[in-house]
């Protein structure tokens, strides 16, 4: 069974290939260039023309080409000839110009190459440095430069090729004030600016081409302003002179004194002023160049201070350092300077001549200005208690002192001198600064006794000790002064009276004037071999008097304005407060000396008292 | 009879009861009379006591301008010889070794007196003690300037529980009576004078009296004069008066100097 079923398809398949062989004729595939003909065929896509050719390209005709049928070509790749056909156009191959197509106007259209360049410049270098500026030494400004950069491509650099930024900030988000941010031709940048020290400054730059094809920025630069070197110290020295009136002595400090330079510019200028002795000053100028503050190296200084009892402490004009006759000035310098021989003059006790000119070395000269006006005169006590009636009465003692005469002292700068009691005030007396201790208080006398914020009650005054001897003791009413003599005299006067001591001579008298009229003293006033105490209300003493002894007790009392010294030997009891109109061309003497005579009082002790009095019944 | 007896019973009545009367009226009368002499007798009284008070302040009167020593009998001023009245007033020095200053105010001064008065003869030399702050809640501070036959001087301050002179030194505070006063501070040392004629002390911040001591215990000198008067009546009233005087005293306000 099996055998049958497989015979028949194998029979069949048999015969089938016989059939094909013994029946069909051969034929043979001639590849390209191959002899073709007969039974010989070429292969697919050739034709036969005695060899196998390939004819399956048909170049066209127009549109470049040489146009044409079939071309038999031999094996291989065909290409048609071609025939360039211009554009119409021209096409552009300026730098840059991009490739284009242009219509050709036959076939359609002619592909320009153009000439592109987009290759930018090379990268600048930068580098920064920097200068102080001008007009502010303690600060910089910053220069920015970089080297000039050449175009790669066929542009050329551009007619502004550099773009440099500086900015206070590494991430250039701003620039610096006044900084030209933008393309420029140029090679360096400063800034407009100085910059204090210790500020960092960051730069960079880039370049661009004709066709703005731009550089990548350039590295940041950077810088530090630096900080620059400290100003060397102006140094201003002298001694201290004492002008009294127009004459000037070495002055020597017995307690601080407290300097007060003005400095133009004030701003960044330290002064630094001491007294390396009690004769002399210092001071040092720090111009402070470290903070950016721009501080001029050149420095105006008027000296000024504050000592008490003195107007204006100051320099002067004049020769050297200046002279005592000089007027106030101030004086310019530059860092470094060392000036070492310039008086500072203490004005005593005086109001500032206005104006104060300035003198610059080298300036304009200027006319001086009045002299400064005379000194308030003081006064000294001796051997005597004072009860200071005004209220903070100033009584400034200079440094150099000279004796009213022999009777004085002055081995001291006390007011109160020999034998001096307890000042009895309200408000403080004031010595002025050459009469203070260490410490700044005052020294009033040897023992220095004084009160403070003390109220004083009055026993017995002018009106009750009038009442009080009328009562008890023997008074002699007199019309005439020539009727003095020894005791009480009571006159009461229609007119002003004037005194002659003469009429006191070799008597004890106490002269009590009634009423309203003065009492006045015109002349000298000095009995002789005589004691007075005179009771008024209105004691005047002209201002030519020169010396009075005698006690004098007034509701009020006037010495005159005068540079007359005046000298009073016995007391004075002024019920209010004198007020001291003298003022003495020597300045350096007392105008009112007062010497506390305790003589007189016990010559007058029948007249010028009063009596306690303790009664009692014992049975 | 019955009549009779009861007249005489009658009279009886009336006698005893004029008696009765009579004792009475002379009761009264009597010591009407009684009381009205003692009345006379103390008006009497009284009029002589007034009369010798006021012939021994006559007396003072009549001495307190003269100088220690003198002495006047009061018979001789005015009228009082022809009202029997005797005594008399003197002038005495007073010199004791302490000595006590009437209360003085803030910012008086006393003058006392080294040397014998008004000659300044005999100046004191020795030590003297100074005392003061005689009244309670006060703060006396006082000045001292003491006076020498040559008229030199010297000064002195002291403070107590204020320091009210600044720089004054402090005083002792020792409690003190002289006489019948205590003083609660006194000069820390005694002050030595030589030849001194007069001193002054002035008080400063209160009220006080001073009190002076030599401080061997000798006598000070006579700060003043001490007058002495004495008045008796015939009818035996007697009034004694003192009165003390003291020696001038410059016011403070005279004597420092001020304006």
């Amino acid at each position: 069974m099996f055998e049958r079923k497989l015979f028949i398809p194998l029979s069949v398949f048999l015969v089938g290939i016989y059939s094909f062989f013994i029946t069909t004729p051969q034929v043979y595939a001639v590849a390209c260039g191959g002899a073709c003909g007969g039974s010989r065929i070429c292969n697919p896509g050739y034709s036969c023309d005695g060899t196998c050719y390939h004819d399956y390209v048909d170049c066209p005709t127009n549109c470049g080409y040489a146009g044409g049928n079939k071309n038999k070509y031999p094996c291989g790749t065909h290409v048609c000839p071609a025939i360039p056909i211009p554009p119409r156009g021209t096409c552009d191959m300026s730098c840059g110009a991009p490739p284009t197509t242009l219509d050709d106007g036959a076939c359609g259209t002619y592909e320009c190459p153009g000439n592109p360049d987009s290759a930018p410049p090379a990268i600048p270098t930068g580098a920064v440095t920097y200068s102080p500026d001008p007009t502010c030494k303690d600060t910089y400004m910053a220069t920015y430069s970089w080297n000039a950069v050449a175009d790669s491509g066929c542009a050329g650099l551009n007619s502004t090729p550099y773009w440099a930024q500086g900015s206070s900030v590494s991430d250039f988000s701003s620039v610096l004030s006044g900084w030209t941010n933008t393309w420029v031709n140029s090679l360096n940048q400063t800034t407009t600016t100085a910059y204090s020290p210790g500020i960092n400054l960051y730069f960079h730059v880039r370049s661009r081409d004709a066709l703005n094809n731009q550089s990548a920025w350039s590295a940041t630069d950077s810088v530090v302003i630096p900080t620059p070197s400290p100003y060397p110290t102006i140094h201003v020295s002298g001694p201290l002179s004492e002008d009294i009136n127009g004459s000037c002595n070495p002055l020597s400090l017995v307690s601080s004194f407290t300097f007060n330079p003005v400095t133009v510019p004030a701003l960044g200028v330290t002064p630094i002023c001491t007294n390396p002795s009690s004769s002399s000053y210092e001071c040092d100028f720090i111009i402070d160049n470290q903070k950016g503050l721009c501080v001029s190296p050149n420095i105006e200084v008027t000296m000024g201070g504050t000592y008490s009892g003195y107007g204006t402490i100051g320099w002067r004009s004049g020769a050297g350092g200046g002279e005592c006759s000089g007027y106030p000035v101030s004086r310019s310098y530059a860092v470094g300077e060392s000036d070492t021989n310039i008086p500072l003059y203490f004005t005593y006790n005086s109001i500032l001549p206005t104006p104060i000119p300035t003198v610059t070395p080298g300036g304009p000269t200027v006319t001086p200005t009045p002299t400064t006006p005379p000194a308030a005169g003081w006064f000294k006590l001796k051997d005597t208690s004072f009860n200071s009636r005004l209220s903070a009465r100033q009584n400034y003692i200079p440094s150099n002192i000279q004796p009213y005469d022999s009777s004085d002292s002055t081995s001291t700068h006390n007011i109160f001198i020999g034998t001096a009691g307890l000042l009895m005030q309200n408000s403080q007396l004031e010595p002025g600064a050459n009469a203070l201790d260490a410490n700044g208080k005052p020294i009033y006398s040897q023992y220095n006794w004084y009160t403070d914020g003390y109220s004083y009650i009055n026993d017995v005054d002018y009106a009750k000790y009038i009442d009080y001897i009328k009562g008890r003791k023997t008074i002699t009413s007199i019309s005439m002064l020539s009727e003095v003599s020894t005791g009480i005299y009571s006159i009461t006067p229609d007119l002003d009276i004037v005194l002659d001591s003469t009429i006191f001579d070799s008597k004890k008298t106490v002269l009590v004037v009634e009423g309203d009229k003065n009492v006045v003293i015109s002349s000298n006033f000095i009995p002789a071999n005589g004691t007075v105490a005179l009771v008024a209300k209105h004691i005047v003493i002209e201002p030519n008097v020169t010396e009075i002894k005698a006690i004098l007790i007034g509701k009020t009392i006037t010495t005159g304005d005068s540079v007359n010294a005046l000298k009073i030997d016995g007391n004075v009891i002024d019920e209010e407060s004198l007020t001291l109109g003298r003022s003495r061309s020597d300045g350096s003497r007392p105008s009112l000396f007062v010497v506390f005579n305790v003589q007189m009082y016990l010559d007058l002790l029948p007249y010028l008292s009063t009596s306690t009095y303790d009664w009692k019944q014992i049975q | 009879m019955k009549n009779n007896i009861s007249k005489k019973n009658r009279k009886g009545q009336v006698l005893l009861i004029t008696v009765m009367l009579l004792a009475t009226v002379i009761t009264v009368v009597m010591t009407i009379a009684f009381n009205s002499t003692t009345e006379t007798q103390v008006t009497k009284l009284e009029e002589d006591s007034q009369r010798a008070l006021a012939a021994a302040e006559a007396g003072i009167d009549s001495v307190i301008k003269q100088s220690v020593g003198a002495s006047v009998p009061i018979g001789s001023l005015g009228n009082f010889s022809t009202q029997g009245i005797s005594g008399n007033a003197q002038v005495v020095a007073v010199s004791k070794p302490t000595f006590i200053t009437p209360l003085l105010q803030k910012d008086e001064q006393y003058t006392f007196y080294l040397s014998d008065y008004p000659t300044f003869a005999n100046p004191f030399t020795g030590d003297l003690n100074l005392y003061f702050n005689s009244e309670a809640a006060q703060c006396p501070s006082i000045e001292v300037l003491i006076v020498t036959s040559t008229y030199s001087q010297e000064r002195y301050a002291f403070n107590t529980c204020a320091s009210t002179i600044i720089n004054a030194p402090l005083a002792s505070n020792v409690p003190t009576q002289i006489d019948t006063v205590t003083f609660q501070w006194k000069t820390p040392t005694p002050i030595t004078i030589t030849n001194g004629i007069v001193a002054f002390v002035k008080v400063y911040g209160g009220k006080t009296k001073l009190g002076f001591k030599d401080e061997l215990g000798g006598s000070l000198p006579s700060q003043g004069k001490m007058i002495e008067s004495e008045a008796r009546t015939t009818s035996g009233v007697v009034k004694q008066v003192q009165l003390f005087q003291s020696f001038p005293q410059i016011p403070s306000n005279f004597f420092t100097t001020s304006f």
